[in-house]
């Protein structure tokens, strides 16, 4: 573990019991296992980059100097300047959530591999794992449903990652997570009671991306409709025609996870007639969102 | 729970398996313990001896401050004892000079009885004048607050002398620095005197400073 040129550094982690706590880099495990103290969190898309303070206390996560900033340009003429001056605060590491990036698609044909750690295989052998689903210059996440032999498979676009990964490392700062929000708040609301028995569907909006599934009463995923840019802008959505074609009915419920960065469109006014209720952190902020779900597993 | 049974969700490149992970057995926990407890207890013993020798020394400083007022006490009581050694020499010289000289010791009687506690005499001299008839010469410096004390002093003197048969002239008297210094002459009262001498008759006279 140690080399002669920094056996001192080795011997005050020993001492500092730094030694004995996982790199807070180390993706297998969750980052309430490895991220201790305060850490960045940065939730980037096309259309808005947010900032915050995420502490991880013997409490739990608490977050705080949320700062927004929208982006009227390419994502690869981000500038690291772009990433610190979110951040007054010196941080060294940094939770990056990259929204409105990612395609999700649920497929039947993607076998459970409990023997193998699905974390690494999706990292260095997605082929492997994913078969004929796999498209090149794609990073990929799999969410399984516990009950049938179904899988939402998400895709997020490499390039673009690469993009931001490497600004946010010319900002001086290091990844230690980097995660599609669209992933992160799917895999909170699929494990919700309600969601599971059927009561109730999740649509969620992230960066003007929207993705709906509806969930049967044996807990198998019956249908899914995602569709990219329904909101573009304050004034322009789809989100009334889209949620049209859900095919819903006075008894269907909606959970809505509003990730924010949607332009700022206010979606009650498409929502009319429709039974909804928006999902809610009950320790943060609406703004905290992409954050709070980030930091659960 | 994780629908994916995956601790989390991570799109970055992976280049360990998780049992890779760098992180010393549960068991080297010790090695800090031990040192920062051996720290802190090193600590503690350190602040724990010095203030000990702080209070160590403060008690030495303290034993040894008294010990010195008790050396000054012992030097000063020496210095006492000396002088008092002295002081009852001087006495016992005195009263032996005193029993030797039984003609002066109505002298003696009369001028020091006439003393109040007001007055201290620091000098004395009695001389005797040649001659057969007893005639002295008295110097004395008294010491008093008020010069009215001497006065009376000296009168009181010359009545206590004058019962005793013996007769006190003033013949001078002066102040300086505090001190009255009395210059007299006592001579004795043929009349009053109860020595039997007197009675007898000289037959012849012998040449004048012969006797005294």
């Amino acid at each position: 573990m140690s080399t002669d040129s920094n056996i001192l550094k080795d011997v005050w982690d020993i001492l500092s019991y730094k030694a004995f706590l996982p790199d807070p880099a180390e993706p297998t495990l969750p980052l309430r296992n490895r991220a201790f103290g305060t850490v960045a969190g940065l939730y980037i898309g096309p259309a808005q980059m947010v900032g915050c303070l995420i502490h991880h206390t013997r409490v739990g996560f608490s977050f705080s100097n949320i700062t927004k900033r929208p982006i009227d340009f390419a994502l690869k003429e981000l500038h690291p300047e772009d990433i610190r001056t979110l951040f007054r605060e010196k941080v060294d590491d940094v939770v990056v959530i990259a929204g409105g990036l990612t395609d999700i698609a649920l497929k039947s044909n993607i076998r459970r591999q409990p023997e193998v750690s699905e974390i690494v295989m999706l990292s260095s052998q997605p082929q492997k794992l994913l078969g004929s689903n796999f498209v090149a210059n794609h990073r990929y996440s799999l969410l399984h449903n516990p009950v049938h032999n179904q899988s939402f498979l998400a895709g997020t676009d490499q390039l673009q990652l690469n993009v931001i990964v490497e600004v946010v490392k010319r900002a001086q700062f290091r990844v230690i997570r980097l995660q599609s929000a669209m992933v992160c708040a799917l895999d909170k609301v699929l494990d919700e009671d309600d969601v599971k028995q059927g009561r109730i569907f999740p649509l969620i909006l992230d960066n003007g991306n929207a993705f709906f599934t509806r969930v049967g009463q044996q807990g198998n995923w019956e249908g899914w409709r995602y569709r990219a840019k329904v909101i573009s802008s304050p004034e322009e959505s789809a989100l009334k025609v889209f949620l049209n074609s859900l095919s819903l009915t006075a008894q269907d419920n909606l959970l809505i996870v509003d990730m924010g960065s949607n332009y700022d469109y206010p979606i009650e006014k498409d929502l009319e007639g429709i039974n909804f209720r928006r999902f809610e952190a009950t320790s943060v902020g609406r703004e905290y969102l992409p954050f709070y779900l980030s930091t659960l597993n | 729970m994780s629908l994916t049974k995956e601790a989390a969700h991570d799109l970055r490149l992976i280049t360990s398996q998780p049992s890779d992970l760098a992180v010393l057995p549960p068991w080297a926990k010790i090695i800090p313990v031990a040192f920062w407890a051996s720290l802190i207890a090193l600590c503690g013993f350190a602040s724990y001896h010095k203030i000990n020798t702080r209070i160590c020394e403060e008690r030495t400083n303290a034993q040894r401050k008294v010990f010195n007022e008790y050396q000054e006490m012992l030097n000063q009581d020496k210095n006492t004892i000396r002088h008092l050694k002295e002081q009852n020499n001087m006495a016992i010289r005195f009263a032996r000079w005193v029993d030797y000289s039984p003609m002066l010791q109505g002298i003696l009687i009369g001028t020091f009885s006439a003393v109040d506690n007001g007055v201290q005499i620091s000098d004395m001299r009695i001389e005797r004048k040649q001659g057969a008839q007893p005639d002295y010469s008295v110097d004395i410096s008294f010491r008093a607050h008020d010069g009215n004390n001497i006065s009376m002093v000296t009168r009181k003197m010359k009545e206590n002398l004058k019962t005793a048969g013996w007769v006190l002239t003033t013949i001078a008297q002066t102040f300086q620095d505090g001190t009255i210094n009395y210059h007299g002459d006592i001579q004795g009262s043929p009349a009053t005197m109860t020595l039997e001498s007197q009675y007898l008759l000289i037959q012849d006279d012998v040449k004048e400073g012969g006797a005294q």
